[in-house]
């Protein structure tokens, strides 16, 4: 019996989509293969024409699937949230497949840092979004050598090739908090929706009577506690909020010391 | 509204932050200023001339929402009253503090408004008659500190519209007002 209709498309997918990932893990099976081989001898050339092999294959693959992946989300908007789960998920793995072909001192000679530079802009520019545009450095340092999986760059190159992002025309900059905290951004992030969002959080009835401590403000905003806190201690700065520290630790309340009238202390 | 005896205190002292010494410098002068403004009215209101930082002072801490002042940040709010001549340090190592919610300047005048109305010119008052006599009951003169009487009596001599006079003892001294002078 001829299989016809959406069913003939849905099975067509998935067989598409189980032929693409057979092909993944025999890559994979390659790079265990090529790992093992590292262990046991020293010669380079050995190793990199085992990564070649199948590696490269599938690290086009995987670029191919995040092309199609990003097309589609953009061609339907009004997909379920199971697909959107999915996708999310697909979206994490892929991240987690790492970069087509890192930027290596081998590669790249005296240029290292100023292609580690550009190469790093274009890959964080994606999580960074998903991050809501700040990211600590530590955590961008951890995320970009996970997605380079082997030939891991030092912290030193990751702060140089961040510090030479003055120099090109990226979207992205590197930001120190006056606490010495080190972050990525996005040059479009404006401090002023982060503010007003803290603002608003402070504000809420719970918020007004006890405060708000560096771990809420995280939870709220769905940052790292130690960002949440620089985000806290700049609205401090401009005014936005104050600070109450007692035996239970550091909160911040909205500031109400501009709303006290001075000649009339009890209204 | 929270009292404090029969002071009443104002809203903004059930505020937690209110009791940190706040680090921004715009929102510490603000916070500096209502703690000035509240020290000054809670002392006039008990007639509390001298504030002890190594005691317990009632203003200094909040028991309702468990907050009270650090050292530093009571030091910072009187040293503030001392910069503007509502106080002065009474020793080397700021431990006490002397409270002048009216300055030695306006306790002479109020003592010779105090001496015109009730027609006390050209009469002798002891000191001790002034702190605590019959005539000066109910006025901000009833229990003041004797230091800041004997200055403004100063200042007054000074400006030749009072005479001290000295007794044989140490608290036997007489201030004689003559504003007519």
């Amino acid at each position: 019996m001829p299989v016809v209709g959406v069913f003939a498309i849905l099975r067509m997918e998935q067989e598409a989509w189980e032929s693409a990932g057979q092909n993944l893990q025999d890559a994979f099976q390659d790079l265990n293969a090529s790992f093992l081989s590292t262990t046991k001898c020293s010669n380079d050339l050995i190793i990199s024409a085992c990564k070649f092999s199948k590696a490269k294959e599938m690290m086009e693959l995987a670029e191919k699937m995040r092309q199609k992946l990003l097309t589609n989300s953009s061609a339907q908007s009004n997909s379920n949230d199971e697909e959107l789960g999915s996708k999310q998920d697909m979206q994490d793995w892929l991240l987690s497949v790492g970069i087509v072909s890192p930027v290596t001192k081998e590669t790249a000679g005296a240029l290292y840092h100023q292609q580690l530079s550009r190469q790093l802009a274009d890959y964080i520019s994606i999580p960074l979004e998903q991050a809501g545009g700040m990211m600590a450095l530590v955590d961008v340092y951890c995320l970009y050598n996970r997605a380079r999986g082997t030939d891991l760059i030092s912290p030193e190159d990751l702060l140089q090739a961040c510090s030479l992002w003055e120099k090109f025309d990226v979207p992205v900059m590197l930001r120190k908090f006056d606490s010495g905290v080190k972050v990525i951004q996005t040059k479009t992030h404006s401090d002023d929706e982060v503010f007003a969002r803290i603002s608003s959080l402070a504000q809420k009835a719970d918020a007004l009577k006890k405060g708000i401590s560096p771990s809420d403000a995280a939870f709220t905003l769905g940052i790292a506690p130690g960002l949440a806190k620089e985000h806290l201690q700049n609205a401090e700065s401009i005014g936005i909020l104050c600070r109450d520290v007692s035996p239970d630790g550091l909160r911040f309340y909205i500031n109400l010391f501009n709303e006290i009238d001075p000649q009339n202390i009890y209204l | 509204m929270q009292r404090l005896g029969d002071f009443r205190l104002p809203p903004f002292f059930n505020y937690p932050p209110y009791f940190t010494l706040q680090p921004v410098r715009e929102t510490r002068e603000k916070q500096v200023q209502l703690w000035k403004d509240l020290i000054l009215d809670y002392c006039r209101s008990q007639k509390i001339y001298i504030i002890s930082l190594e005691e317990d002072f009632p203003l200094f801490s909040n028991p309702k929402i468990e907050r009270s002042l650090s050292h530093e940040a009571k030091e910072v709010f009187l040293a503030a009253l001392v910069n503007e001549g509502r106080a002065e340090w009474m020793d080397k190592g700021h431990k006490k503090c002397l409270i002048l919610w009216l300055r030695i300047q306006d306790w002479a005048n109020y003592i010779l408004n105090f001496v015109k109305d009730n027609g006390l010119e050209d009469n002798v008052m002891t000191v001790e008659e002034i702190r605590s006599g019959i005539e000066t009951r109910g006025t901000e003169l009833a229990g003041i500190d004797r230091g800041v009487l004997m200055r403004a009596l100063k200042l007054l001599e000074q400006k030749g519209k009072a005479a001290i006079f000295k007794g044989s003892s140490a608290d036997d001294e007489d201030a004689k007002e003559n504003p007519a002078l």
